[in-house]
C-alpha cells in the first residue's frame, strides 16, 4: 500500500516538473544607462544630485498573450517588488506554452482594494497600504535631492488609487517570446530636475497620483 | 490494509468534529437584513473570536503600551467613550472626532465618520496608525506579537501555527467586532411580538416614521449612508467630514449617519461630540439647523415638534437602549486570558 502510494506521489510530481517551464521577469533600476543602487548619489545638474533610497510597487495579473488571445494567466495574482531585496518575478509556465506578448499591470485591481484583509504581497504590514484611508499604495518612491525646498531635503511619491476618476492601475505590454524578461525602470524619467522642484510629496489618491504613475509606466523599458 | 482505512476515517471524523465545534454561526433576529460583511473570507470560529478580544483590549497595539482599542471603545457604553467629546490617545493627545459605538459592525460597508475606510477589516489600521491615537504601525505590532508568548499560544490556537501576519491580526479583530451586535432592546422585543410599546412610546415610534427613519431607518437605526445634517462648523475643528478625504463638494459636511440604539449609553453626540443631552439633539433638528448646498432634503424645511412630541420621541428614542448588549460579560475585558498569561499557565478549558 505504502509503495503503491509513494509511486504516485512520486509520477504526480515527476508529471509537474516535467510540464512546467521557468520563467522570470527581473526589474532592473536604471539612472542614465547605469543601474542605480539605492542610497547613492546621482547627479541632477551641474551643482544638484539626487538620491533615492525606496522603491516598491505592485505588479499584478500576469498574463502570456498570443497573437491577440490570452493563452496563460499566472495564479499568483499580486507581487510586492521591492528594489532593495526583492527584484525579480518567478514564474511556472505549462510545458509548451507558446507566446508572443506579456501583459501585467502596475498597481492593484479595485478587488483588493475594496474586499478587506489580504496575506502574501498585500499584506498591509508591508507598509503599502494607506491607514488613514482605505486602499493600496501601488508606487513608493522616496529619496531625498538638493532641490527640495523640504525637512532633509526629501521627497516621498505614494501614488495610489482605485477609485474613479483617479484610478491609478497601468496596464502594460511588452511583445515577447522569452522567458527571460528583464525590463529596465528609467528612474531618471521620472525624477526630474523640475520635477523635484515643484512635487515635493504626493500621499493621497489625486490627478498628481494619477500623472506620476503613467510616467512611472512610461520608464519601464524591455530589455533586449 | 483496513486498518489503514479506519485510522484515515477516524482523522476525517476527528477534524470534522472539530471543526463543527470549533465553527460559529452567526445569529442575528429575524427583522434584521442580511449582514454586509462576506463571512465566507473570514470564517468565525471561537479561538480567533478569543484572539480578536484579546487584541481589542491589549495596549500593546500602541506605540507606548498606553492605549488599546477599549480606551475609547468601551463595552459599558455601547463600545463608545462617553463623557468625551473628542477621543484621545498615547501621550495624552486629543484628536478630533468623537468615538463611535461599536455594534452591528456586520451590517456597515464604510467606516470612521468620514467613511474613509471601505472595509471592516481594514478599520483598524486607521487607530493603530493616528499619532493621535495608537501612534504604532502594524509591521511593529507584528513584531510585538511575534515575541509575545501569550500571542503564539493564541494564534496557534486559532490558525494551527504560530506565525502572525497582518491580515491574521486584522481578521481576527474584525471577527470579535462582528460578535457585537445589539438587537435585545425593547424596539427588538416589541418587533418579535414578546412585548408591547406604552401608548407613549407607540406616539413617539409614530413621530419617529414620520421624521427620522429615513436617514436612521430601522431596524438597524440608520441606513449608514452619509448626509449632512446641519450642524453648524465648529471653527476649533474646520472638519467637513467626507469632503476631507474626497474633495468633492458635493461631500462637504457629510458624515456618517449614526445608529440611534443604545443613546443612554454613548452620549455625547454628534461627530464632534458637541451635544451632551438628547434634549439638545431634538433642539439641533428643530430650530438649529443650518442650511447650505449640500444639507440632506429632509432637513430642508424645520422639523416642528411640540412639547409632548419631543418627550414622546425620547421615550421612543429609549426603547433602543439593549441593556443586554451592553452588559454581556461575553463582551468585556477578557481577564482570564491576560492572567493565565501573566501565571504562565494558560488555561485551555477557560479561554
Amino acid at each position: 500500500m505504502r509503495f503503491v502510494f509513494t509511486l504516485l506521489l512520486l509520477l504526480f510530481i515527476n508529471v509537474i516538473i516535467v510540464k512546467a517551464q521557468h520563467a522570470q521577469i527581473s526589474f532592473i533600476p536604471k539612472w542614465q544607462n547605469q543601474v542605480l543602487e539605492l542610497g547613492k548619489y546621482y547627479p541632477l545638474s551641474s551643482i544638484d544630485s539626487v538620491k533615492v533610497d525606496v522603491v516598491k510597487f505592485y505588479i499584478t495579473n500576469i498574463s502570456f498573450w498570443k497573437q491577440g488571445k490570452q493563452v496563460y494567466a499566472s495564479p499568483i495574482k499580486y507581487h510586492l517588488i521591492d528594489l532593495e531585496n526583492n527584484t525579480v518575478i518567478k514564474l511556472n509556465l505549462p510545458s509548451k506554452l507558446s507566446y508572443d506578448t506579456i501583459q501585467f499591470f502596475i498597481g492593484t485591481d479595485s478587488v483588493a482594494n475594496s474586499t478587506g484583509a489580504k496575506a502574501g504581497d498585500l499584506d498591509p504590514m508591508y507598509g503599502m497600504y494607506w491607514a488613514w484611508q482605505s486602499g493600496y499604495i501601488n508606487v513608493k518612491i522616496e529619496g531625498s535631492s538638493s532641490v527640495c525646498k523640504t525637512r532633509k531635503n526629501a521627497f516621498q511619491y505614494h501614488l495610489g488609487g482605485y477609485l474613479s476618476p483617479n484610478q491609478t492601475l497601468q496596464q502594460l505590454a511588452f511583445a515577447n517570446t522569452s522567458n527571460n524578461i528583464n525590463i529596465a525602470i528609467l528612474i531618471d524619467s521620472i525624477l526630474q530636475h523640475h520635477t523635484l522642484i515643484n512635487t515635493t510629496e504626493v500621499m493621497s489618491p489625486s490627478v498628481h497620483a494619477v500623472k506620476y504613475m503613467q510616467q512611472f509606466k512610461q520608464s519601464f523599458q524591455l530589455v533586449r | 490494509m483496513k486498518k489503514q482505512v479506519v485510522v484515515i476515517l477516524g482523522l476525517v471524523a476527528i477534524i470534522t468534529l472539530f471543526a463543527f465545534v470549533a465553527k460559529v454561526h452567526f445569529l442575528y433576529p429575524k427583522h434584521f437584513p442580511k449582514p454586509i460583511y462576506n463571512f465566507n473570507n473570514n470564517k468565525l470560529t471561537e479561538s480567533k473570536i478569543l484572539l480578536g478580544k484579546a487584541l481589542f483590549y491589549d495596549p500593546i497595539l500602541s506605540k507606548d503600551g498606553s492605549i488599546s482599542c477599549s480606551s475609547c471603545h468601551n463595552s459599558y457604553n455601547a463600545f463608545a467613550h462617553t463623557d468625551h467629546e473628542l477621543s484621545h490617545g498615547i501621550n495624552d493627545q486629543i484628536g478630533f472626532r468623537n468615538a463611535p459605538a461599536l455594534f452591528n459592525l456586520a451590517w456597515q460597508q464604510h467606516f470612521m465618520w468620514d467613511g474613509a475606510i471601505n472595509h471592516l477589516d481594514m478599520q483598524a489600521l486607521a487607530p493603530i496608525n493616528h499619532p493621535k491615537e495608537m501612534g504604532e504601525n502594524l509591521l511593529d505590532v507584528v513584531i510585538k506579537l511575534q515575541a509575545s508568548p501569550l500571542y503564539k499560544t493564541l494564534f496557534k490556537r486559532a490558525f494551527n501555527d504560530t506565525i502572525v501576519t497582518g491580515e491574521r491580526l486584522l481578521k481576527a479583530m474584525s471577527q470579535f467586532e462582528l460578535t457585537l451586535i445589539s438587537a435585545n432592546s425593547k424596539y427588538d422585543k416589541v418587533m418579535e411580538k414578546q412585548t408591547d410599546f406604552t401608548e407613549q412610546e407607540k406616539s413617539g415610534y409614530t413621530l419617529f416614521k414620520q421624521h427620522c427613519n429615513s436617514c436612521h431607518t430601522e431596524p438597524l437605526f440608520s441606513s449608514y449612508g452619509f448626509a449632512n445634517n446641519g450642524l453648524p462648523v465648529d471653527t476649533t475643528l474646520n472638519d467637513y467630514g467626507k469632503l476631507n478625504i474626497t474633495q468633492k463638494s458635493e461631500d462637504s459636511l457629510m458624515f456618517k449617519i449614526p445608529t440611534l440604539r443604545n443613546l443612554s449609553y454613548t452620549y455625547p453626540y454628534m461627530h464632534d461630540g458637541r451635544f451632551k443631552k438628547l434634549y439638545e439633539v431634538l433642539q439641533h433638528y428643530t430650530k438649529g439647523v443650518k442650511q447650505s448646498a449640500t444639507l440632506a432634503h429632509q432637513l430642508k424645511n424645520n422639523i416642528t415638534l411640540s412639547a409632548n412630541q419631543k418627550t414622546d420621541l425620547l421615550a421612543f428614542m429609549l426603547t433602543l437602549n439593549d441593556s443586554v448588549f451592553v452588559f454581556n460579560p461575553n463582551h468585556r475585558y477578557p481577564h482570564q486570558v491576560f492572567n493565565s498569561h501573566q501565571t504562565n499557565k494558560i488555561q485551555t478549558n477557560k479561554l
